[in-house]
């Protein structure tokens, strides 16, 4: 368990999730406020080195997020980022990487709702895996 | 000339520890062997290590200063932390090879030269003894002897250790080596009889059958790469833009191997590492082999390909260093040849320009 | 083309194949079809070949043919203008039409010339089985046997015990694609065992992800970045690697255990689903780390996930840049 409040890297597309979480914000919905949210143009646009460079430089965990299948703005971006994060979280699992650090959700602009929703089960996931030592440099 | 019995080494070695040397000597790290920290555990002397007796002065990376400037104005920076740990206590390098200790003199033109004196490597250098293994039989990539040196060749050892049946012989070379003989020899009785060294004077008998070993061992070192002739044609103004060069290059894949397991490669780099204010500037090792290595901020880059860059490599070595500092940056230990993951070999290179004829 | 019968792989064969691929090279650089012929001719060290490039008929006679010729010669393949014949195994045809499919070679510009393999020898097995620091004067292939002669000794190898580890499990000993094939296809699948692929991963992701992650740690550790595994991969052509790029700096080479797993760990990446197992970057590497695993993982992945195996289809698409709705979801909230 952290002793300390976790710090998670959230990357959201702005086509869907950026805007979910700021349905959630008008919405006045509660949640963590753990995540540091940056804003993509896409899913796709998130290289998964983004992803282990957050997890070396100190974030406890990280959230990829976007548009649900089939609502992707530039129609698969979502698709194809899809399959990296396949690859990289198997990666990660099989290099002994803990579970729980990369999260990915996707999110929609209407659902506020689930965006807290999966803000609080990150935040909690992380703060329960502790004090990351794998990858930090 | 002393003596004393092959299996005493280990007992040598706690002697060096407990007059509070750090003993360094070949150990292993994974299926590679490298000079590291040795405390108790037995010594094996391989052939020769992996990776380079070089990184003992020279590391791959290393820290030069600290600085901080993140809370008052004022910037301060810190040498004298990062300077002691370069310090270290006093060490000996043990089961080093003739090759690799030749390359430090070499080395010590670079960065222990009347122009200029790197503190870091300097001090290192000073701390240490050089305990040198005379060489087993030469393997197929070596070629010391065509360079200036050989597998009995005492330049850059402080103290020589030489095989003969059970026994070593072991030659004092330099002041340096006989302070550390001295120091060491009330130590030698160890902790027990089953750990203890004994130290005598060798007889004739002995000295006669190292120096027959010796020429037999020279003999198989192969002398046939026509090094000081590939010189000659090297230092020739036109062989810049010679066509050999496409043609050596070929195969090369442009990795680091060869300049990063080179004992005598000693190009860095120097950057800051920066965290919120304060930071390390530190150097690390770079290779003439990396586009990289020479890439300007505009993006130009003056060795745009690997034939420019493998030209580099060996004009280095065979001729700006030769008229820099009258020797060859190389010691044939063969290293590059062996690893090289394309069997680009540099004895070949050198043969190539030597066939051609001098201007 | 030298028709055999039965499965060895004889002193006779070896040397047709040879003779196949010199003669083709010494045809197709005399009818101008091709401006190079990249092949493999005797290495300076024993068991050692090494790629040369033939550009006149006459010099065919160089190229030699055996169980040493590691190098995947595809590496050397977009450098080259103009048409290019190349020697090619099972495996490296593979990262060929993976080149081809990438746009970074087009497939009129190289004619290939294949050869049913029948696996290379593992150097550092060699040099294992027969005892560190022992040295190798000779080494001669013969039939199925490797005859090393060093200081004072002369021992015998069977071939099938030093075989590359990715050999022993090779699924595609015959090349996929080839304009020229050379030998029979029935001799290469000779004693391997595809089924044993996954055996060693699998083994290995039972162990506690703590292990797993010292495992690596530990191998990690000894890497120089000399960054030998990138240059010998044919598929890493990138102009600028990512470990190479100063803004933003991805990979430092300070005290590195970190960044070098960044590395590592990226570079696993980004041959994903493209990497054919050639183990090019394993024979690469200066201190022997164990970089196979890894990417050995990354296939089965691939191939589990995806049901998709790199380089055999050239009119495919590669794995990352196509989709599938039914693709795994279920890790995603």
């Amino acid at each position: 368990m952290l002793d300390r409040e976790p710090k998670i890297v959230a990357f959201l597309c702005n086509w869907c999730s950026y805007a979910g979480a700021d349905l959630a914000g008008t919405g006045r919905i509660q949640y963590p406020p753990n995540v540091r949210v940056i804003r993509v143009p896409c899913s796709g646009r998130v290289d998964p080195l983004m992803i282990l460079k957050c997890l070396q430089r100190g974030a406890d965990g990280v959230l990829v997020s976007g548009c649900h299948p089939g609502d992707c703005h530039y129609i698969a971006g979502n698709y194809l980022a899809r399959r990296k994060f396949v690859l990289l979280d198997k990666l990660l699992d099989f290099f002994g990487i803990e579970k729980g650090r990369v999260h990915f959700s996707w999110v929609s602009a209407a659902e506020g709702e689930k965006f807290a929703d999966v803000v609080k089960q990150v935040t909690e996931t992380v703060r329960a895996l502790g004090k990351p030592t794998k990858l930090v440099r | 000339m002393l003596k004393m019995a092959k299996t005493d080494l280990d007992a040598f070695v706690d002697a060096l520890t407990e007059a509070s040397y750090v003993v360094l000597a070949p150990i292993e790290e994974g299926e590679a062997t490298k000079f590291g920290v040795v405390d108790g555990e037995r010594i094996r002397i391989p052939r020769l290590s992996t990776r380079p007796l070089k990184e003992l002065f020279f590391p791959q990376d290393e820290s030069l200063l600290s600085f901080d400037c993140s809370g008052t104005p004022d910037t301060s920076i810190d040498m004298s932390g990062v300077l002691a740990s370069a310090g270290i206590s006093p060490r000996v390098a043990l089961g080093v090879r003739p090759c690799d200790a030749r390359s430090l003199v070499l080395l010590d033109n670079v960065f222990a030269s009347d122009d200029y004196r790197d503190p870091y490597y300097t001090l290192r250098r000073e701390k240490t003894v050089i305990v040198t293994f005379a060489c087993p039989l030469p393997g197929v990539a070596c070629f010391c002897e065509s360079t200036g040196g050989g597998p009995y060749d005492e330049t850059g050892s402080d103290v020589f250790f030489m095989e003969v049946a059970d026994s070593y012989l072991v030659k004092v070379i330099s002041e340096k080596g006989k302070g550390l003989l001295q120091e060491v020899s009330p130590l030698l009785e160890g902790s027990s009889p089953e750990r203890s060294c004994i130290l005598h004077e060798a007889d004739d008998e002995d000295i006669q059958a190292v120096m027959e070993a010796k020429a037999v061992r020279e003999q198989s070192v192969n002398t046939g790469v026509p090094v000081e002739a590939a010189v000659a044609i090297l230092g020739q103004v036109d062989v810049f833009g010679d066509s050999a060069w496409e043609e050596v290059h070929k195969k090369c894949l442009g990795c680091a191997v060869c300049t990063y397991l080179c004992p005598t490669c000693h190009c860095f780099d120097i950057g800051d590492e920066v965290t919120g204010g304060s930071g390390e500037r530190i150097r690390n090792w770079d290779s003439c082999m990396f586009p990289l290595f020479t890439l300007h901020a505009s993006g130009h880059n003056p060795r745009p390909s690997r034939k420019e860059r493998f030209r580099q490599r060996v004009m280095h070595k065979f001729n700006y260093f030769v008229e820099n500092n009258d020797c060859m940056a190389c010691v044939g230990c063969g290293r590059c040849v062996r690893n090289c993951p394309v069997n680009l070999d540099i004895r070949q290179v050198l043969a190539a320009f030597a066939g051609r004829e001098l201007a | 083309m030298n028709k055999m019968t039965g499965s060895a792989m004889g002193e006779d064969t070896r040397g047709a194949i040879q003779e196949g691929i010199r003669n083709s090279a010494a045809r197709m650089l005399e009818s101008g079809e091709i401006d190079v012929f990249i092949g493999y001719e005797d290495g300076t060290l024993p068991l050692r070949t090494t790629p040369v490039f033939i550009t006149r008929p006459e010099d065919a006679e160089r190229l030699v043919w055996g169980p040493m010729c590691e190098n995947n010669l595809t590496c050397y393949l977009p450098k080259f203008q103009g048409t290019v014949g190349v020697v090619v195994k099972g495996c490296d045809v593979r990262t060929l039409v993976n080149l081809i499919l990438e746009n970074q070679i087009s497939r009129d510009k190289v004619k290939i010339v294949g050869v049913p393999c029948t696996g290379i020898i593992d150097r550092d097995r060699v040099g294992k089985a027969l005892g560190t620091d022992r040295i190798i004067n000779n080494a001669k292939v013969i039939e199925r046997s490797l005859m090393l002669e060093g200081d004072g000794f002369e021992v015998e190898m069977e071939i099938r015990d030093v075989l590359a580890s990715s050999c022993e499990v090779c699924r595609y000993p015959v090349p996929v694609v080839y304009d020229v094939l050379i030998g029979d296809e029935s001799m290469a699948k000779d004693g391997k065992d595809p089924e044993a692929g996954y055996l060693e991963v699998e083994q290995f992701a039972e162990l506690q992800p703590d292990a797993r992650f010292s495992f690596f740690a530990q191998e990690i550790e000894g890497c120089i970045q000399c960054y030998a595994c990138r240059q010998a991969c044919p598929l890493c052509y990138c102009l600028e690697c990512f470990a190479d790029r100063q803004s933003p700096k991805w990979i430092s080479r300070w005290r590195g255990l970190s960044d070098k797993m960044l590395f590592h760990l990226g570079r696993v990446l980004h041959v994903a689903g493209r990497c054919v197992d050639c183990g090019a970057c394993r024979r690469a590497c200066p201190v022997g780390i164990d970089l196979r695993l890894l990417t050995k993982n990354m296939e089965k992945v691939v191939k589990d996930s995806f049901e998709y195996e790199s380089g055999l289809d050239i009119g495919g698409l590669p794995l990352l840049a196509t989709y599938r709705r039914e693709d795994p979801d279920d890790f995603i909230l």
